[in-house]
């Protein structure tokens, strides 16, 4: 049976992570009434993406190019990488000014979920130590169980080279009372504390 | 109705931006799926009580034919020394794949609940715990009733003497074994008189029980290799 294009569009919105049918529907009527130029910009960028977007081929970052605009540029610190998962992950860690460049995992390890060491791009982080040029890998999974796990077998992996691999740390994130921060978060500030400098 | 219980995290996936399914195994429930808002949230009111092996005592509500949703977990033992040494998480992690597989829906097993429990300790405190994950596979399996009979025949029933044989999840005799060859040889495995008996012996013994035998390296791999070979064979895991 052929949808008409309301429709249409609404069961492609569905396939989208998070996205309900009724969240569907709103976003379809939000487009309907949107001015043509706006619509088919957004339009136009997911086709852009698809078509252009890659994977770096040194940190498997998305780019249009071999390498991402980090990997290529000559200012960043080159020795000095710090492991994400996903590359959403970089956006944010750009913020903070981090002046080293990234190695995107694609995932963390989760053995029950099928997902092993050998999907994620751990042996290519290996081939880039490898080279001797790297003076730090910094691990910056996150701090639940996949991240951990993925951490230690990164850092098991890394070992025998003369590279210093260090974990982001762990805390109270800022503004919340410590009274409802629970014992292991606690434990973990506590092992991570550093003297006041003042 | 608010709902209660002692609970082990098993698994926790992620759902939508930023809530999760939780799998316990809870004392009072069984095992049981539960919806929690919002946990991986900076300031989530859960912490990192939804980790894998967490011990805690939570409050759940909603409709048993619904999917229920967290409202409170205490941690009573978060475990995060196990979860911090990978090699033995990953060796748990096969516990928690056949618990996941095999432990039915809402039907509450004290003895196994308790089981686990103990063997997490165990754990925290221990560094050899290739015998206790062992005997908790074997244990786990025994009492969900996945284990074959070691005594008696599982074709003839008669008591188990002599040549034994391991064939699609039965432990048999040899004339059970030379009637009823299958085509396929490989699915059949010679076991050793010594290995069927303690099998037998291991599946009734009790947790505190382990403490006071010493099993030798060679036995604990037979055992091993026999249930990876039964799983694999019989359960498709």
């Amino acid at each position: 049976m052929k949808l008409n294009p309301l429709e249409n569009l609404i069961e492609n919105l569905c396939k989208l992570p998070g996205i309900g049918r009724k969240t569907a529907q709103r976003l379809a009527f939000f487009i309907m009434s949107m001015e043509e130029k706006e619509a088919l910009q957004i339009a136009d960028s997911i086709i852009n993406l698809k078509k252009n977007a890659r994977y770096c081929s040194v940190c498997f970052n998305i780019t249009q190019n071999e390498k991402c605009n980090i990997c290529n540029n000559p200012e960043r610190q080159h020795s000095i990488i710090c492991v994400v998962e996903e590359p959403s992950n970089i956006v944010l860690i750009e913020k903070t000014g981090y002046k080293g460049v990234y190695h995107v995992l694609g995932g963390t390890f989760s053995p029950n979920d099928g997902i092993t060491a050998e999907k994620l791009k751990i042996k290519e982080l290996e081939e880039r130590v490898k080279t001797g040029q790297i003076e730090e890998v910094i691990i910056a999974t996150s701090p639940n169980t996949k991240g951990e796990l993925t951490a230690q077998w990164i850092a098991d992996i890394l070992k025998k080279y003369k590279v210093k691999v260090s974990r982001i740390a762990y805390g109270l994130p800022i503004g919340i009372d410590i009274e409802f921060a629970d014992e292991v978060t606690l434990l973990k500030a506590l092992e991570g504390r550093k003297p006041i400098n003042v | 109705m608010i709902y209660s219980s002692e609970a082990i995290v098993l698994k926790n996936y992620a759902y939508g931006e930023a809530d999760s399914i939780v799998t316990y195994f809870t004392k009072d429930f069984g095992l049981i799926n539960l919806f929690a808002k919002s946990p991986r949230k900076i300031k989530s009111k859960f912490g990192s009580s939804l980790e894998p092996l967490t011990y805690s005592r939570i409050s759940f509500i909603g409709r048993e034919d619904k999917l229920q949703k967290i409202i409170q977990s205490d941690i009573i033992e978060p475990f995060q020394i196990i979860r911090e040494n990978y090699k033995l998480f990953l060796k748990i992690s096969e516990v928690l794949r056949l618990l996941l597989q095999f432990l039915p829906k809402r039907e509450p097993n004290n003895q196994l609940f308790y089981l686990f429990l103990d063997t997490l300790f165990y754990l925290k405190e221990k560094n050899n715990h290739d015998s206790h994950i062992i005997f908790l596979k074997l244990k786990l399996l025994s009492l969900l009733g996945y284990l074959p009979d070691f005594k008696n025949c599982g074709l003839c029933r008669d008591r188990l003497n002599g040549d034994i044989y391991y064939s699609q999840g039965f432990v048999i005799c040899k004339n059970c074994f030379l009637n009823n060859l299958p085509s396929n040889n490989t699915a059949i495995k010679s076991l050793s008189q010594g290995l069927v008996k303690i099998l037998n012996e291991m599946s009734k013994w009790k947790f505190q029980y382990l403490e006071r035998v010493k099993l030798s390296v060679r036995l604990l791999l037979e055992i091993e290799n026999f249930l990876s070979y039964h799983l694999s064979n019989t359960i498709k895991l």
